[in-house]
């Protein structure tokens, strides 16, 4: 199934790159979800990460004849996509130092107030968990959501975080470690423990 | 410090088993010494409860779908970006270059060979050189009797020598300028596919 679903994107990607807009069209409507979801993951707002998942395939358009057909389509755009939300994040915490105020405690980049609309798209465990990733730095932010949304290896988390592999698997048990430690803390504690216990 | 030695673990590497354990690239013996460790680590073994639990929150969360105008809106982007094909083609130009330089050699050859033939005449007939030699003398000569000249008409106030000196002057300039212009015109037809492309890299 994920061989036929690499051999039709190659095959779309040879077309678009012959001027055909159509074939690029498959290409979004088949990776627009993925996308998406890593965006928001990495974002957190909906606004944003739309906007984010519009520029990776902008630039995923641009350069396609960059495009190296012996990865994975998906896989490449993940890393655009990915790249794009890191410097989007570190843009945003640049600006706010540049304004001068106060980091929100734990270096978090986004506000922890889930937007009204989030809200009625999100379950309780969702948000919870969109709350949780807001706290990591992005690079860790990245690795996360590259190893559980898209099941990807270490290796190519590396690849697609142009790293290597002792740096994933350092970022992942960190970004484990923290999360951990944060669902032993008093804040959303007993609706984490809630979320647990209706898992088992 | 006990335990340590017993299983020969430390706590890096526990952690780092943790994380191996918990996307299943742990071996059935290092699996098997891991949890060893782990009866007889509390500290270890309540981190990798927790870690455990935040795996599964992590696992129990699915892909969310995107806006449903989002790829429309995306290819209305995309139409107003040149197609990655032409960028291609006009990118892959450099390599007609070699081509452009050897007919820029063979016009050369052509300009230059006869060029080349006749100072060879020249060399081989002492009299041609003499009379060359005399000819450039001369042209010399009235060339410096015209600059002469033109500046004794501009002591004497002679508005055709001036008018005639300002024109010489005027088209020297316009034809400069029209070259600076074509070259220019040349170099930005060539830049501009490049311009478009967005300079950031995926």
């Amino acid at each position: 199934m994920l061989q036929e679903t690499e051999q039709s994107d190659r095959l779309w990607v040879d077309k678009a790159l012959h001027g055909d807009q159509a074939a690029f069209g498959e290409l979004v409507r088949a990776h627009q979800n993925a996308v998406y979801n890593l965006a928001y993951r990495m974002l957190g707002e909906r606004g944003e990460a739309e906007d984010a998942a519009q520029e990776t395939f902008l630039r995923a358009y641009a350069h396609l004849d960059r495009y190296d057909a012996e990865r994975p389509f998906r896989t490449w755009l993940l890393s655009i996509a990915s790249n794009h939300c890191i410097d989007r994040l570190r843009k945003r915490r640049l600006t706010w130092l540049s304004l001068d105020e106060p980091l929100p405690p734990n270096a978090a980049l986004n506000s922890h107030e889930v937007e009204p609309e989030d809200a009625v798209i999100l379950n309780e465990r969702g948000a919870l968990i969109q709350d949780m990733l807001t706290e990591l730095p992005p690079d860790y932010r990245a690795a996360v959501v590259l190893r559980y949304w898209y099941d990807l290896s270490y290796l190519e988390i590396a690849q697609t975080l142009d790293t290597t592999e002792s740096a994933v698997k350092s970022r992942l048990f960190r970004a484990r470690q923290a999360l951990a430690d944060k669902m032993t803390g008093t804040r959303g504690n007993a609706a984490l423990h809630f979320a647990w216990e209706g898992m088992r | 410090m006990t335990i340590m030695m017993n299983n020969k673990y430390s706590r890096p590497e526990a952690q780092r088993d943790m994380n191996l354990a918990l996307d299943n690239e742990l071996g059935e013996t290092a699996r098997a010494s891991f949890e060893e460790h782990l009866r007889d680590s509390a500290q270890d073994s309540a981190l990798w409860e927790r870690m455990q639990r935040v795996d599964h929150l992590l696992h129990s969360e699915g892909v969310l779908e995107a806006p449903p105008d989002m790829a429309a809106n995306i290819m209305t982007l995309v139409a107003k970006v040149p197609a990655p094909g032409l960028r291609r083609a006009s990118r892959e130009q450099p390599s007609r270059t070699p081509i452009e330089m050897l007919l820029t050699t063979a016009v050369m050859l052509i300009i230059a060979l006869p060029a080349l033939l006749f100072i060879h005449h020249l060399l081989a007939d002492p009299a041609a050189l003499n009379t060359l030699v005399q000819q450039i003398g001369s042209v010399l000569d009235s060339g410096a009797k015209a600059i002469d000249s033109a500046l004794r008409g501009i002591a004497n106030f002679n508005w055709a020598n001036i008018i005639l000196a300002l024109s010489l002057v005027v088209s020297g300039l316009l034809t400069v300028l029209t070259w600076g212009w074509m070259v220019r015109a040349v170099s930005l037809r060539r830049q501009q596919v490049v311009y478009r492309i967005p300079v950031e890299m995926a």
